[in-house]
């Protein structure tokens, strides 16, 4: 641990030389992607790239070289420009956008929308209580308090606290501009602002500094995070860092659920996250909705007793064809809202079950920590739903399949081979991924929590799942929470707060 | 390479046959084939049972409800039995039927599943099978079955086989009947009882009757309730008489030879029974047997389940239990298959996809757990060699593509490749359209040429292309590893809309740009637009040549009426288009220009117009979609929202400045 926390010190210093000297350089000559907030389906291209330029030299230069070769050979000639173009004319489509942000890269594209990394040009104009950074805290005066005074002393990030008034003017402060694309209905941005706009104050949660429109434009501001690549970091997280990240996760989940807000795009891209100062916020609400809006009675909420009867009778009179299906069917289909991502989909949402929960973003978040202890990204590679369902049936064997899916009143067949009656445990998969079965090795103390910490989280009956709130006090996610007094549990505490 | 494979299975009824299927024997006869079509279509000539499900439903509902005693002519104890239920019969017949599904087996009930699996299970082995009438790939698909059991198929009608399958009326055997025993029937009738009832097969095992006499008893009884199932058909006189005609039929001369005759639906049953391994499930299969034991309640049962399938059959449409139709509606699977269904069946399954067999299961295209180094997703397989070259190959295809910058034809992607990202997206047409489902060669075709136009510009597709099973290469490491940032599955673009994307004409732009004959055609159109100064590659002149465009069209539009508007639109979406292929040609020549690379158009789905654009920039100026944007109703909600989002200055001096 003391060397890891030595490690840390040593790239964190080095991080503040880039961010000091030439953060907006560096942003822009390495394809830095510093936030990317984007709906869940990257049309793009812009491979993250770590912020962490240190690190990758050190450990992983070939990773950089090729994430670099690929984005240069691929997009580059064509892309650059384009985005300057595009970059353009979102200033003059807005009259005075130019001279309040000065629009630097584009960070993130998706369905609905780009992300630009900008200065804000007229920060000091404004009330920024938005901003976790800065010096003087208004909305969450304790825990950011301890946070500076610790940061002070250790992580490169805050130690610029104290000249902070000096540097202010030559520091850009730095926003995260989101263009939400135009062909995008009002009700679909009302929604993502809405959400957010009720979310504010939530740890962990990306604030929405501001947001406005000129036509059919609509754009908001948001802080920019800075973070790292997740797949940066996530080979070299402990058990204990996993803890950490995980805890961090979870009580954005849980303050986005306590509004029963689900926010079904769960995923490592999501969730900003920071190995220097441990500090996480979750983003991109473009698919987040509430829970029990747009919902049909599915069969599991219903009590087992009446399922058990439904399903019963079902299969009694069931005409189903064995080893076949219709080809013409005029049946209507199931219809349920699968927004997310692949790889990250809850069962349910695969079932197409139609009353969903805020459940599915605990999957999502136990699929981030199978890949974590597995040491694999992504772990899941569904290329589609069906993939998606044969990969987690993979794991999960056909017998628990089945009774997943009875549940929301799905009957699930299959005859592929490599999907067994009993599927495998999470732990005997971890230490496959890990490469320690042959060796006859066995899973630490700690990673043995954190399996069962999984268990829970990728349990298939959603209402079997535990919940954020739950999962906060689940011994794993508490993990170095009773420990030694560490700076690093002082970070802690304001996530939590 | 092994995803080609795909395609010609569901097209090739040979596929079915290959070695890997079946037994060597049965490969042997491959060629045998087609011949099964051949019968069928001279069958249907011959006026077979024509509409099979109408005639059920209709004797179901009005038959065999009203008059049951209309069935009596044909000579099949089944229909002795049935006639005999009278009246009252159909009224607890009808009283069953409702009852029907709620009747559980009992746990002796069970115990004789049980046996009777295990006996039956034992039989397999002797018995020699000749499918007739039945297509191809449910053929294979019994034949696996059955060879897995221990019996076996035999291409060709002979003397050796057993069992005669067929979808087809089974004819009565009346002339064995009529000339040799009268007896039969009334021996048959006994039995019958028996096998419907599984507590009966216990009670010969409790005798310790393993005998042969019994098993042979109780096919042919399995055989008579078949047949139950299938009055009405048989009830009809003429059904029956037809087959007279034909005394060659393969049937008769089954007949002839004392072979049994199962129809198709019963050898599917007993499989289904003997291969569910949960006997409570299997006693469910099984009831409409197991309930009607003895007694006009036995009748009754029966006439119930009937009315069930009879029922069942009006609300589904056919089943497979209409061996008839089975063939034509229903597709049997024959690879891997991952099926999820509602179970109360009233809903489109959930998801079914099949997979191509493979002699080894890791050869599947399934995802499944591959060996892959550390680190990278572990269903995905560490490269293989000859991937990689392909790979490569696509690459420097895509380069010379770009060089070239207009497609020409011949530029396709590796014929290999294709299939690939096909799985992927027929997925999505799929889970919107049942009927894609079978069709994945259809689905291609528009996939394809959407690759074509995407291949230069956007590589983000084309990396879906190779990551849709495996990953595409050493080089992909983790950046390709991410779904995200590699693949290009918008999972949150609705399946309509991404499919509309597909089917989008935006998909063919760079084929069409291709053929130098519809270049010059178009070329034409451009001509005509040339006034405008969108030749120009300068994105104001260009929208400003959109808007002369676009106001063309509305005047066009105010005298043609609302059909030619629409027709002109995709006119010029056309020109458009075309002009765009014409910039980006002249853009590929090596110029300083190279900046002006001409955009790809970007197609997309506009939630506001409700529509489907070809390209996002000249959407967005579009008539229509200006009259959303600038109608300020459309907004006022978000407005309403967007008062409480502005800045709050720091000081209150400061200007109300909201940015």
């Amino acid at each position: 641990m003391a060397t890891a926390v030595a490690a840390r010190r040593r790239r964190a210093d080095s991080f503040r030389i880039h961010e000091d000297v030439a953060a907006m350089d560096d942003a822009e000559m390495h394809g830095e992607a510093l936030k990317e907030e984007e709906n869940g389906t990257y049309r793009d291209d812009e491979e993250e790239n770590g912020t962490y330029r240190d690190d990758e030299e050190e450990v992983e230069p070939a990773d950089d070289q090729e994430s670099n070769y690929s984005e240069s050979s691929e997009d580059e000639p064509v892309i650059d420009v384009n985005i300057q173009h595009d970059m353009e004319k979102l200033q003059s489509s807005f009259s005075g956008l130019r001279h309040r942000y000065r629009l630097i890269k584009r960070i993130g594209e998706g369905t609905f929308s780009t992300v630009y990394k900008a200065e804000d040009l007229q920060y000091d104009h404004f009330d920024n209580s938005w901003d976790i950074e800065k010096e003087n805290e208004k909305w969450t005066p304790p825990p950011l308090k301890s946070f500076t005074s610790q940061s002070t002393t250790t992580l490169g990030l805050a130690a610029e606290d104290p000249s902070q008034h000096l540097q202010r003017r030559r520091k850009p402060k730095y926003v995260a501009i989101k263009k939400i694309y135009v062909t995008s209905s009002p009700t679909r941005i009302l929604n993502e602002l809405e959400l957010l706009h009720d979310l504010r104050g939530c740890s962990s949660v990306c604030p929405l500094i501001t947001s406005f429109r000129q036509t059919d434009q609509v754009v908001a501001i948001l802080p920019y995070f800075r973070h790292a690549d997740f797949r940066e970091y996530f080979r070299k997280m402990t058990v204990r860092d996993t803890s950490i990240y995980l805890r961090s996760l979870f009580s954005a989940l849980a303050s986005v659920h306590s509004r029963n807000i689900l926010h079904r795009d769960i995923k490592p891209t999501n969730f900003l996250y920071d190995p220097l100062t441990q500090r996480g916020v979750l983003v991109d609400f473009g698919l987040a909705e509430r829970e029990g809006l747009d919902c049909k009675p599915c069969l599991c909420h219903e009590d087992a007793l009446m399922r058990k009867t439904r399903l019963r009778n079902a299969v009694m009179g069931s005409t189903a064809p064995a080893g076949g299906y219709p080809k013409q069917d005029t049946r209507p289909s199931r219809r349920a809202n699968r927004a997310g991502t692949r790889g990250f989909r809850a069962p349910e949402v695969l079932f197409k079950c139609t009353e969903q929960t805020t459940k599915l973003d605990i999957w999502s978040a136990g699929v981030i920590l199978l890949t974590i202890l597995s040491r694999r990204f992504p772990f899941f590679n569904s290329a589609d739903d069906v993939e998606a369902m044969i990969e987690i049936a993979t794991i999960f064997g056909q017998k628990r399949m089945k009774a997943a899916g009875q549940l929301h009143g799905c009957s699930f067949e299959t005859t592929i081979p490599t999907i067994g009656t009993f599927g495998f445990s999470f732990e005997r998969i971890v230490l496959w991924s890990t490469c320690r079965s042959d060796t006859g090795e066995t899973l630490s103390k700690d990673e043995k929590l954190a399996i069962d910490f999984l268990n829970k989280c990728m349990e298939l009956d959603p209402s079997r799942r535990i919940s954020a709130q739950e999962a906060l006090s689940h011994d794993f996610l508490r993990m170095g929470l009773e420990d030694e007094v560490s700076p690093e549990e002082e970070e802690m505490d304001i996530m939590m707060a | 390479m092994s995803s080609t494979r795909r395609v010609p299975l569901s097209s090739n009824p040979n596929a079915a046959n290959s070695p890997l299927r079946a037994p060597p024997l049965y490969s042997l006869q491959a060629n045998k084939k087609p011949r099964s079509h051949a019968e069928l279509m001279r069958e249907e000539a011959y006026g077979q049972p024509p509409p099979a499900k109408r005639q059920m439903v209709d004797l179901g509902i009005q038959r065999s409800t009203v008059s049951p005693s209309r069935a009596r002519p044909a000579r099949t104890i089944v229909h002795r039995a049935v006639s005999k239920a009278s009246a009252l019969g159909t009224a607890a017949a009808e009283r069953a039927a409702q009852n029907a599904p709620a009747c559980k087996p009992s746990e002796k009930e069970l115990d004789n599943i049980r046996q009777w699996r295990t006996q039956i299970r034992a039989r397999f082995p002797k018995m020699v099978f000749y499918f007739e009438s039945i297509s191809d790939e449910q053929r294979s698909k019994l034949a696996k079955q059955v060879t897995q059991l221990g019996a076996r198929e035999e291409k060709f009608f002979s003397i050796n086989i057993t069992h005669v399958v067929t979808t087809r009326p089974i004819p009565p055997a009346k002339a064995n009947r009529d000339e040799n025993e009268p007896a039969a029937d009334g021996h048959a009738s006994v039995e019958q009882l028996k096998t419907i009832d599984p507590s009966l097969l216990n009670r010969t095992a409790d005798l310790g009757i393993p005998s042969t006499s019994t098993t042979s008893v109780r096919r042919k009884l399995l055989f008579d309730t078949a047949s139950n199932r299938r009055i009405p058909l048989q009830a009809q006189e003429d059904a029956i008489k037809r087959p007279k005609a034909r005394n060659t039929d393969v049937l008769h001369r089954a007949r002839e030879m004392d072979k049994r005759i199962w129809s198709l639906e019963k050898l599917q049953k007993i499989l289904d029974m003997v291969q569910e391994p949960d006997p409570y499930k299997s006693a469910v299969l099984g009831q409409c047997r197991g309930t009607s034991q003895g007694g006009p309640n036995a009748k009754a049962a029966e006439q119930s389940n009937l009315l069930q399938l009879l029922q069942n059959e009006r609300f589904h449409g056919p089943s497979d239990r209409d061996p008839t139709v089975a063939s034509k509606d229903l597709h049997i699977f024959k690879g891997p298959y991952i099926y999820v269904y509602d179970v109360e069946e009233k809903l489109k399954p959930i998801m079914v996809r099949e997979y191509a067999k493979v002699a080894d299961k890791k050869y599947g295209e399934w995802p499944q757990f591959r060996v892959a180094s550390q680190g990278r997703c572990p269903f995905v397989e560490d490269e293989p060699v000859d991937r990689e070259n392909r790979v490569q190959t696509r690459t420097k295809e895509r380069a010379a593509k770009a060089a070239v910058e207009v497609a020409a034809p011949s530029l396709k992607p590796p014929q290999v490749e294709p299939p690939k990202p096909v799985t992927g997206k027929r997925t999505l047409a799929e889970m919107e359209e049942a009927q894609h489902r079978v069709a994945p060669v259809a689905v291609m075709t528009a996939a394809e040429p959407f690759d074509h136009v995407k291949l230069s510009n956007a590589p983000s597709l084309d990396f879906r292309t190779q990551n849709a099973f495996r990953s595409h290469a050493k080089t992909g490491r983790f950046l390709a590893g991410e779904p995200v940032a590699s693949g290009v599955q918008p999972s949150n673009v609705t399946s309509a809309i991404r499919s509309q994307m597909i089917s989008s004409t935006t998909g063919v732009l760079g084929a069409k740009a291709g053929t130098s004959k519809e270049i010059h055609g178009l070329q034409r159109k451009v001509l005509q637009k040339a006034s405008t100064p969108a030749v120009s590659q300068d994105l104001s002149s260009r929208r400003l040549a959109e808007m002369s465009h676009d106001s063309n069209t509305f005047i066009w539009s105010a005298s043609l009426g609302r059909a030619t508007h629409r027709k002109l639109d995709a006119v010029d979406e056309d020109e458009s288009a075309q002009q765009k292929a014409k910039l980006r040609r002249t853009a590929s020549v090596p110029v300083p220009q190279a900046k002006q690379k001409a955009r790809d158009p970007k197609p997309g789905y506009c939630e506001n117009c409700q529509d489907k654009f070809e390209d996002f920039d000249d959407h967005i100026v579009s008539r229509k979609h200006r009259k959303f944007a600038d109608n300020n109703d459309n907004w006022a909600q978000l407005d309403a929202l967007l008062s409480q989002l502005t800045r709050v200055p720091r000081y209150q001096h400061e200007e109300e400045d909201e940015w």
